[in-house]
């Protein structure tokens, strides 16, 4: 993030914690969001048994 | 015990998250809320059934409600309440005809379908829950990876999003955490009926039951705001 001139538009931040873990889940979600488009798309296909 | 508490438990979780959902539309208007609130009577009226099932044994009446509204709607009405909240009114509105016509034949194709309990039990099920092999007709159990796919992309998608949006801005920290929690929440019943078919016991119901959970607090949670956030750190 570009840092602008003293005073004005100081950078916002999290906490130090969020600003670690929250890109950490959020990647975690999409590679989630996948799996389970795969998978759906799958037993839609008949490639894999549905339980439901 | 297990498949008759759990979902029991999972069923009034669901009741009391749409009594709060509700609450709030009542109070601040918004489709995605009434949207909401209506996924969530679904996810409350699904449980039901399993316990239902698991204290009294197999009746289609229940079987029905349970497919329809536990194995089909759920995701998907609750992830077009996130299409209001995130998309155009009119793309929106067309999103919302499609899955209410959806709906619609889906209903008539459960409520219309051919069933046998004794099929709960092929394969790795014992039939300690209820699946929807049990379920003779052809076409019916179709229509669930379309509705759920639907769902994933709109509810997990769209949780993940917003939440993405709130980071990348660094504003209003509890939207941002209570939108992951959303987002994980609604992928844990996904992953329990993944790991039902491949026979884990429980798992369906574990997973319905934490999803649960995860979404009414992430709920709270992106509705409570944190007090006093730091906004800035200056640099050197």
């Amino acid at each position: 993030m570009k840092t602008p001139s003293s005073g004005k538009g100081t950078p916002r931040r999290y906490p130090s914690l969020y600003e670690k873990t929250i890109p950490v889940a959020l990647g975690i979600i999409a590679l989630i969001i996948v799996f389970l488009a795969v998978v759906s798309i799958a037993v839609a296909l008949g490639w894999f048994p549905g339980a439901y | 015990m297990f498949n008759t508490l759990l979902p029991l438990l999972s069923s009034i979780t669901s009741f009391v998250f749409a009594f709060f959902v509700l609450k709030r539309y009542a109070a601040r208007k918004g489709t995605h809320l009434l949207l909401w609130g209506i996924g969530t009577i679904f996810y409350g009226i699904g449980g039901f059934c399993e316990f239902y099932y698991g204290a009294f044994g197999w009746n289609p009446l229940v079987f029905r409600l349970w497919y329809l509204f536990g194995a089909v709607l759920v995701a998907a009405w609750l992830g077009q309440g996130t299409v209001y909240l995130l998309a155009k009114p009119r793309w929106a509105n067309a999103l919302m005809i499609l899955l209410g016509l959806g709906s619609l034949y889906a209903l008539v194709k459960v409520f219309t379908a051919e069933l046998d309990p004794s099929l709960m039990t092929t394969g790795v099920h014992t039939g300690s829950e209820l699946s929807g092999h049990a379920i003779v007709t052809s076409g019916v159990r179709i229509l669930t990876p379309f509705f759920n796919l639907y769902g994933v992309i709109t509810l997990v998608g769209g949780a993940a999003y917003s939440a993405y949006i709130f980071w990348r801005k660094r504003i209003l920290l509890h939207r941002t955490l209570g939108n992951i929690m959303i987002a994980i929440g609604a992928t844990l019943p996904a992953f329990g009926g993944f790991f039902s078919r491949l026979g884990i016991p429980g798992a369906l119901y574990l997973g319905e039951f934490f999803g649960v959970i995860l979404l009414f607090l992430g709920f709270l949670r992106a509705t409570t705001p944190m007090g006093e956030t730091r906004t800035a750190e200056t640099t050197a």
